[in-house]
């Protein structure tokens, strides 16, 4: 290695070993995520934290197999590696060398050839068969990594970098997707206590007055002088030094003789006496106060591959290669690109211009659990509407589970801005008649000019607002 | 058979009549029937006469409408809860809290409790984890008590329509009445014979004794059962003192305090009383106990000429005193003296006594049920007077003497499992309390 290189932040590596060309990364900037494809391993210097764990996260986001699945090692300078970072990595070296990693890196490498060899026929969310994949090529268990930056207290990295917007829920109900079809068999490890709300783990118990609510009260134990009768709060016999009984004017000298405390009464700022406190919930998060009762527990687990999800791994076609092409109008993403570089050939000799928009679908659980079963189905519908939607001249993809792309040549970006902010509301309205949506879930639109001459560009540009590559 | 009666009577003369008869001639009739059904008349006439002034009160208490707080202490009561909290909830009378107290329950009575309160049903629930008799169950709720007038109920009872109403009024007819007395029927009349001619007892008895002695302002026991309180007064007496006969104890206080205790036959509370003539013995042995060790002991300064003396409670210690005590024992002495000196007409002696008391009895059953506001449903207990001359005539007063002889000479009560050893120990060292 050249030693002025060594000190040169600027410039990302290549260096080969055993036949296998690592990329060395130390300006994390300069790396575009589908150009990884050239390489067999990365290895990554530890030196900035936090651009490293956004690297990491767009690696395992990407859709190529080839990238999500690429060995991934941590050159650890003096910074402690964060966990998030290491469950997204595949270990941790000391130098720009992975033979301490050999074996691992092997089985990696070729378990990823048997997958560009075959195709299987999964159906349903990508990001199930991804998970899959990761963990199988691996040959790991599914961890959760203790995180104060979640919002559950824990966190499987993996799925948090192939979610939306980190959603909680969609994390828990892949999981859960990918137990009831017998991929993953979970081992407890742990309960979290959730916010109903929206899922956060940082709780405020409190104890209230369970009539008006109110969090200011204070509890005292109450005092029976067994010669008089008289009863009250600790409070009602200080006198100087000394408990004295209010009634009768007795010094209480030895609890269990003449007097004992037979319960513990709290009383709050309103006067309301109570004895046992209510206790409510304050979620950090989103602000919700509610009932003990409104709190989810839930389970945390280990998650094991099973056979099915070994074979489910390695079996069958594709689902980018599945039957979206039936659909009149809808293209195969690797058409959609094909023709996005036409598109920029042409522009550059018209000068006209080309413009992609993304329209990406947030569902919430419930609706995605209602079409479960026929997720793909679900699919179709929506694309044949959406394709009902745009004008003819425009190519429209499916670039992953729930983004449409669409390209619109010569396309005044404004206007089509505009076009697609209509055409998601009306989207709304249909699929909240057809399919019984509500307003939680959500569509996101936007659109991009392609500026460079490159067609990838514009899809990098996407791919920053949503993951679909 | 019949002869011989006819030649009994035939000969005797009337001095020998009074001879035979005296106990009922001079303490009997007079005290129970001429006395009692005087008053009485004299009650209803002053009743009508006040109509207007009665309306008055009610209105000023309507306009006032002051809390009440309405407070129910006991043990292993739960399951009674729910009944006595739907018999509150549909009062004429509203502007109410109600606090139950749970004395070391160890049934389910906690997990009622908390329901009721979580339901809103009752304001607010306290528990004792370890039981500290009836007393101090009842001074937990006063502490936390809001109200102006506080009513004290068992739990296992439960309230006409506007008791509430009737008996809180009772204090705007007169602000020198401290505490009022409502008046309690039985529930479970039909349950068993001592249920019911303890139901007999309540109607007739009872119920006319407080009215008398109310009207003549010598009114004695207001029971835990049903009463209501002034609460500045109550919190500044300490409330209960420990019990037995805590009831009558507390009134007491009042009375010394000046104020007037007063009975309200129109407030009407149910209650359950014992099914079993074993637990009314007990019941009654313990309450008669009371009279000596609050009348005798603890109270008797109202009888000294102190600065405290007032008339009426003097009056209302000695009637209590003479009727009760003295009479139970002269009762005594009459039996051993028919026995002894009328050896061979004892029995008939005995039977022709029954037999005026039914008669007399008959009497003050058809008045006190041409006044009661539910007489349809208790005339059928008029079948039961001849066995209630019996229950009343012996039963009871033998319960009474032993009750007497006992708390005198053992100072049984202070040793009843009815309080908590702990309370009563303290009682008994600090000086008989
Ligand atoms: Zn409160
Ligand atoms: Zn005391
Ligand atoms: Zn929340």
């Amino acid at each position: 290695m050249n030693v002025i290189e060594a000190f040169n932040r600027e410039h990302n590596t290549v260096h080969s070993e055993n036949g296998l060309d690592i990329l060395f990364i130390r300006n994390y900037e300069a790396v575009r995520i589908s150009a990884l494809i050239s390489y067999d391993v990365i290895i990554l210097e530890y030196h900035d934290p936090s651009g490293a764990g956004d690297l990491l996260n767009k690696i395992r986001a990407a859709s190529y197999e080839d990238v999500y699945l690429i060995p991934c090692f941590l050159l650890k300078l003096d910074a402690q590696v964060d966990p998030l970072h290491l469950a997204l990595a595949d270990g941790i070296v000391e130098r720009v060398s992975i033979a301490s990693h050999h074996s691992i890196v092997e089985r990696i490498i070729s378990v990823k050839n048997d997958y560009k060899a075959i195709k299987t026929d999964f159906v349903g969310r990508q990001v199930v068969l991804k998970l899959i994949r990761f963990l199988h090529s691996r040959d790991i268990r599914l961890k959760p990594v203790p995180s104060s930056n979640t919002l559950m207290g824990y966190s499987f990295p993996f799925l948090d970098a192939n979610s939306h917007l980190h959603d909680y829920q969609e994390n828990i109900e892949i999981l859960k997707v990918s137990v009831d079809r017998g991929f993953l068999s979970p081992h407890f490890e742990d309960v979290v206590h959730l916010c109903s709300n929206c899922g956060s783990g940082f709780i405020n118990y409190r104890e209230v007055c369970p009539k008006c609510g109110t969090r200011k009260h204070f509890s005292e134990y109450s005092i029976h002088h067994f010669v008089c009768g008289y009863v009250g709060p600790e409070s009602d016999f200080f006198q100087d030094k000394k408990l004295v009984c209010p009634k009768c004017n007795r010094q209480l000298r030895h609890i269990g003789v003449d007097y004992d405390k037979p319960s513990r009464i709290s009383e709050c700022e309103n006067g309301h006496v109570f004895q046992e406190p209510e206790i409510e919930t304050y979620c950090f998060n989103c602000g919700d106060t509610n009932k003990l009762e409104s709190i989810i527990d839930y389970e945390i687990n280990t998650y094991e591959l099973t056979a099915t999800g070994v074979s489910m791994a390695l079996s069958g076609i594709t689902k980018e290669e599945s039957n979206i092409e039936e659909i009149d109008g809808v293209v195969s993403f690797s058409v959609f690109k094909t023709l996005l570089k036409v598109e920029a050939e042409r522009r550059k000799l018209t000068k006209g211009s080309v413009s992609v928009s993304y329209i990406s679908f947030l569902f919430t659980p419930k609706t995605i659990k209602a079409h479960l079963d026929s997720y793909d189905q679900f699919t179709h519908q929506i694309a044949a509407l959406v394709r009902n939607l745009l004008q003819p001249t425009e190519v429209l993809t499916l670039a992953n589970d729930d983004t449409f792309l669409v390209m619109s040549p010569e396309a005044d970006m404004k206007e089509t801005k505009k076009r697609l902010q209509e055409l998601s509301s009306k989207l709304k309205s249909v699929l909240q008649k057809q399919f019984e949506t509500t307003d939680n879930d959500r569509i996101l639109v936007d659109s991009f000019e392609m500026e460079d001459k490159e067609s990838v560009g514009i899809l990098e540009q996407i791919n920053e607002h949503i993951n679909i590559l | 058979m019949w002869e011989v009666v006819f030649d009994y009577f035939d000969s005797m003369t009337p001095d020998q009549f009074v001879r035979t008869y005296w106990y009922l001639i001079f303490l009997e009739l007079p005290r129970y029937l001429f006395l009692d059904y005087m008053v009485l008349l004299l009650y209803y006439l002053r009743r009508f006469s006040m109509k207007k002034t009665y309306k008055e009160a009610q209105y000023r208490f309507w306009s006032e409408s002051p809390l009440v707080t309405i407070m129910a202490p006991g043990k292993n009561e739960g399951k009674n809860l729910y009944k006595l909290v739907k018999s509150l909830e549909d009062q004429t009378y509203q502007n109410f809290e109600i606090i139950i107290v749970d004395d070391g329950s160890d049934d389910d009575t906690p997990i009622i409790g908390n329901s009721l309160l979580k339901a809103g049903l009752i304001d607010v629930f306290l528990r004792n984890e370890v039981r500290g008799g009836k007393a101090s169950a009842a001074n937990l709720a006063l502490r936390y008590s809001k109200g102006k007038y506080v009513v004290h109920l068992d739990a296992d009872s439960s309230l006409d329509r506007n008791a509430i109403e009737r008996i809180i009024t009772r204090f705007y007819l007169d602000p020198e009445i401290g505490c009022v007395g409502g008046n309690l029927k039985v529930r479970n009349a039909k349950e068993s014979m001592a249920a019911t001619l303890q139901a007999m007892e309540y109607l007739s008895s009872i119920s006319v004794g407080r009215i008398v002695t109310s009207y003549l302002g010598i009114y004695r026991i207001i029971s835990g059962a049903f009463g209501a309180f002034r609460t500045d007064v109550l919190k500044r007496i300490g409330g209960w003192d420990i019990g037995p006969g805590l009831d009558g104890d507390v009134t007491q206080k009042f009375q010394k305090l000046g104020y007037k205790v007063v009975f309200e036959d129109r407030a009407i509370c149910l209650t359950s009383v014992p099914v079993k003539f074993k637990t009314l013995t007990k019941q009654r042995l313990r309450w008669n106990k009371s009279t000596v060790r609050f009348r005798l002991r603890k109270h008797i300064d109202v009888f000294l000429p102190t600065a405290n003396f007032k008339f009426t409670t003097f009056f209302s210690s000695l009637e209590n005193i003479v009727f009760n005590v003295v009479f139970s024992f002269l009762w005594i002495v009459y039996l051993f003296d028919i026995l002894w000196n009328f050896t061979d007409t004892f029995a008939l002696i005995i039977v022709t006594k029954l037999a005026i008391y039914t008669v007399i009895s008959y009497l003050q059953f058809f008045v006190l049920i041409a006044l009661s506001e539910r007489w349809r449903s208790e005339l059928w207990l008029g079948l039961y007077i001849p066995l209630e001359t019996i229950y009343n005539g012996y039963y009871m007063r033998f319960i009474r003497v032993m009750a007497y002889i006992k708390e005198m000479y053992f100072y049984s009560s202070y040793k009843d499992v009815w309080n908590p050893a702990k309370t009563s120990d303290k009682a008994l060292d600090h000086g008989k309390l």
